[in-house]
């Protein structure tokens, strides 16, 4: 019984020893994203995304929990003197069917999209929406920068660090510092 | 130096300090009130791409809490300096003294000592030691690559001698150049300008399987000769060749090989030389000649990295060079290197790092006119183990590290390099520091075995009576009975994340130096050990956005040296007591950077350099994702102007034009 009792705290530890870990890692993902936001500049001819006054719109695709990684980081809901608004779409669509016209906006609407799931399909239909888009879009899907993405975030044996697709980011309605194209690992689209 | 003299300088020095902590305080005070439910909002992308998250103890971040002071210089940095040689990168170092000798020569210097060559740091390229064991000296014209291929250079300011051995008394250049995985596709560099006439980069990476990469890279380099005073070219014109590879292969079982390579070549490395006169009393002629260098290594590396806190590697490398110097003197010399390091966690708050090397080398000598080594050929081994261990406390927030290297060498015997340091980490947005080392420089190859002949002397005059006709060379050096310098350093540090757009690193340190080598004012120059005293001084390095698209960062050091022995006005004022750099990022849309750089360098007396002022810009335009052109004029506010001035090698200082360049970078 004893034996049975120590397995179970050891294996407790271990399991909350990762939780700790995968915390961490979503914290400093969105440190990242914070840091991205501060090198980017939206178009100002193209939309309303550049005005102070305007929220900061911050869409996560695929983990609830995620926003409130998200929420929790920023004091007072604001970033940069501009108050942020988290969008939560849990899923794109429904299976069968396409995007509705009123999660299409709220995708559009957004500074940032940040893709949190591995579903191809919704990496698909982000990249469908503007072939010249005006948010900055980010994942931790693997490949996603290759597959046409602007940044991807990354585990790279101990550290987490991104991918960037300059490309991608060139085509966009966005200006983003080069300081993250030369930190980031180049990527190139699959052709 | 009197009492009061000192007295007044440290109260000055301590205002200052007290000062800059107070606001420091009182600002993170203010700060304190907003901060956000995570711990890692206020770190830059830098900073973050530092974090191990699979470290036992948690996340840890090795450049913000390490104990000792250093400075990470990014590719970013590099893109944004304009610089184009890895030694005037070193510029941007707070309290690092970059002093350009001539078109191909470099000096550089820190905490208060600086000769015509580096001797008191080490540098290291992805962990091989590139100190030249015959001139016990950092050739900085053999030190070149293709700059976008290097990952970051990390600069450890102060003693480094626990890890990397009697070289690195001053301070390390430990320079990591990117994995062939992130070097994929062509690169194509090409600078041209006044002075880069040109520098043409080619690089090709490829894989082989899916973790099997490799690059293969050649770059020229063709620059012009710097000034004279009266405006006419000094004599120092140079072109290089160099080309390399590298293979990474990543195995199972999170092992990683790497292989890489490179040679160089030049046969017209500029420069003169005084040669003294055999058929005249007291007497030297300068000549122009071209210098040549061979040079060429191997590097194999096995990783096995499962953390930053488990991990054990093995180097081994072979180093081949050729050189003849401006007066004729030829060397030739063999490095094998064997390096084997690990860092093993025995728990979660107790880290031990040790590793032992040998380093066999193998030199032969021809004599010039002015520099002949005795014996002509010499073999030396010399075997270092080292010990470090990093213990934990307060959850995580004390940190103690103890260790020393041992070392037997050739020259001085059995050596040792203690270290204790100690941080104090209350939260990721702070780090207090403070370590007490003992270093020690050994005496090499140069010192114990060169003979340099700056004159012939009239045997008559020499023994005190009238001239005889007869003349004799005046022979200095071979300092056969030489001991060791020895360092006692202590130092301190502070760091501190104010926000997310201001970061502070202030260091001060004591140095006090013992047997420092230096020659004779009496005895014909000879090398002897009489020279001792303190060296101290302060670092500031402050990184600013005030805007996303704008970055500022200021550096400055200050250092004063108080030395009793032979020639101490010389070393006292060979060193510049203050240095300042700003540097400007500047981002206007996605398409254009304007990067600016003032530095401002203090007069060194002893190298007959006066302060300067120079200022550096850039425009960089971005036309497309795989191609940018940049157009940088630097040394903007003179002419031209002195750094340092080599008065027993050549017969009039070059000094550092004002240049302009244009620089196409394209990728495919």
């Amino acid at each position: 019984m004893l034996m049975v009792v120590m397995l179970w705290l050891i294996l407790a530890q271990q399991v909350q020893a990762q939780d700790n870990q995968s915390k961490q890692i979503d914290q400093i993902k969105v440190a990242y994203m914070a840091n991205f936001i501060r090198f980017t500049q939206w178009d100002k001819d193209a939309n309303v995304k550049d005005n102070q006054a305007q929220p900061w719109i911050i869409t996560i695709v695929g983990d609830s929990a995620f926003v409130k990684d998200v929420s929790v980081a920023f004091p007072n809901g604001k970033f940069l003197d501009r108050p942020i608004v988290l969008v939560d779409l849990p899923a794109l669509r429904d299976e069968d069917n396409p995007i509705d016209e009123q999660t299409q906006k709220k995708l559009l609407a957004s500074h940032v999209i940040y893709l949190r799931n591995s579903n191809l399909r919704d990496h698909r239909d982000i990249l469908s929406l503007s072939s010249s888009p005006d948010f900055l879009y980010l994942s931790d899907m693997p490949g996603m920068a290759k597959a046409g993405g602007m940044i991807e975030l990354c585990t790279l044996k101990t550290r987490v660090t991104f991918k960037v697709n300059a490309k991608a980011i060139r085509n966009a309605k966005i200006r983003v510092s080069s300081k993250v194209l030369r930190l980031g690992i180049p990527v190139t689209s699959n052709p | 130096m009197n009492l009061k003299q000192l007295t007044g300088f440290r109260g000055s020095a301590w205002t200052c300090v007290t000062l800059i902590l107070s606001l420091i305080v009182t600002t993170h005070a203010q700060h304190q009130e907003t901060q956000p439910n995570n711990a890692f909002m206020n770190l830059s992308i830098e900073e973050l791409g530092q974090l191990d998250v699979t470290a036992v103890t948690g996340v840890t971040e090795t450049w913000f809490q390490s104990p000792a002071a250093v400075y990470v210089i990014t590719q970013d940095d590099i893109q944004r300096t304009g610089h184009q040689s890895i030694a005037d990168l070193l510029r941007m170092v707070p309290g690092v003294n970059v002093a350009q000798i001539s078109s191909n020569n470099w000096t550089v210097g820190t905490r208060g000592l600086q000769g015509n060559f580096t001797d008191s740091m080490l540098m290291l390229v992805d962990g091989r030691s590139v100190y030249d064991p015959l001139q016990f000296v950092i050739r900085w014209d053999t030190q070149d690559m293709i700059l976008d291929d290097i990952q970051n250079i990390e600069v450890i300011r102060g003693p480094g001698t626990t890890l990397w051995g009697s070289n690195a008394i001053n301070g390390v250049v430990s320079l990591t150049t990117k994995p062939a995985s992130q070097t994929q596709g062509w690169l194509f560099d090409t600078v041209i300008g006044n002075h880069e006439q040109p520098t043409i980069s080619l690089r090709y990476g490829d894989k082989i399987e899916d973790n099997m990469h490799f690059r293969i890279w050649s770059k020229y380099a063709n620059r012009d000769a710097f000034k004279h005073a009266d405006g006419n070219d000094a004599p120092d014109d140079w072109d290089m060749f160099r080309t390399g590879f590298r293979f990474d292969v990543d195995a199972p079982d999170q092992l990683h090989w790497s292989m890489q390579g490179s040679f160089f070549h030049t046969d017209q490395l500029g420069g003169d030389s005084n040669l003294p006169d055999p058929s005249t009393f007291f007497a030297s002629s300068n000549v122009i000649t071209d210098g040549r260098i061979n040079s060429g290594y191997l590097q194999a590396t096995i990783t096995q990295q499962r953390d930053d806190e488990n991990k054990w590697s093995i180097m081994a490398a072979y180093d081949r060079t050729t050189r003849t110097t401006h007066d004729g003197f030829e060397s030739l010399r063999d490095i094998i290197d064997l390096d084997y390091r690990q860092r093993y966690a025995l728990d979660d708050d107790h880290l031990l790092i040790w590793g032992a090397s040998w380093q066999y080398t193998s030199d032969h000598t021809e004599k010039s006119p002015a520099v002949t080594f005795t014996p002509q050929d010499k073999c030396t081994n010399l075997f270092t183990a080292f010990i470090q261990s990093s213990m934990q406390f307060f959850d995580d927030k004390l940190a103690l590290v103890i260790g020393s290297e041992f070392e037997h060498n050739n020259y001085t015997g059995f050596e040792y390099h203690p270290s204790a340091r100690i941080s104090w980490t209350p939260d990721i947005n702070n780090n207090l520091w403070a370590s007490v080392s003992r270093a020690v420089r050994t005496p090499g190859r140069v010192n114990t075995s060169s003979q340099i002949t700056p004159f012939y002397v009239d045997t008559g005059i020499l023994g005190g009576g009238p001239p005889s006709g007869i003349l004799i060379p005046l022979t200095i050096g071979n300092g056969q009975d030489l001991e060791p310098e020895v360092l006692l350093a202590y130092e301190m540090g502070y760091r501190v994340h104010l926000g997310q757009q201001l970061l502070v690193d202030w260091t001060a340190y004591i140095n006090n130096y013992d047997n420092l080598i230096t020659s004779s004012q009496t005895d014909f120059g000879q090398l002897n050990n009489n020279l001792q005293g303190q060296i101290y001084g302060t670092e500031i390095s402050i990184v600013y956005n005030p805007a996303p698209s704008w970055r500022l960062e200021a550096g400055y050091g200050y250092c004063r040296s108080f030395l009793q022995g032979d020639r101490e006005v010389e070393y006292e004022t060979s060193y510049p007591a203050n240095q300042f750099h700003l540097r400007s990022y500047l981002d206007i849309g996605s398409d254009l950077e304007i990067n600016t750089a003032l530095y401002y360098v203090d007069n060194a007396n002893a190298q007959q350099a006066d302060s300067y002022l120079r200022l550096d810009t850039g425009l960089t335009w971005q036309v497309k994702s795989n191609l940018s052109i940049s157009l940088w004029a630097q040394n903007l506010l003179d002419n031209q102007h002195a750094e340092f001035f080599d008065v027993e090698r050549s017969a009039e200082a070059s000094e550092v034009p004002r240049s302009i360049y244009a620089r196409i970078n394209m990728t495919f």
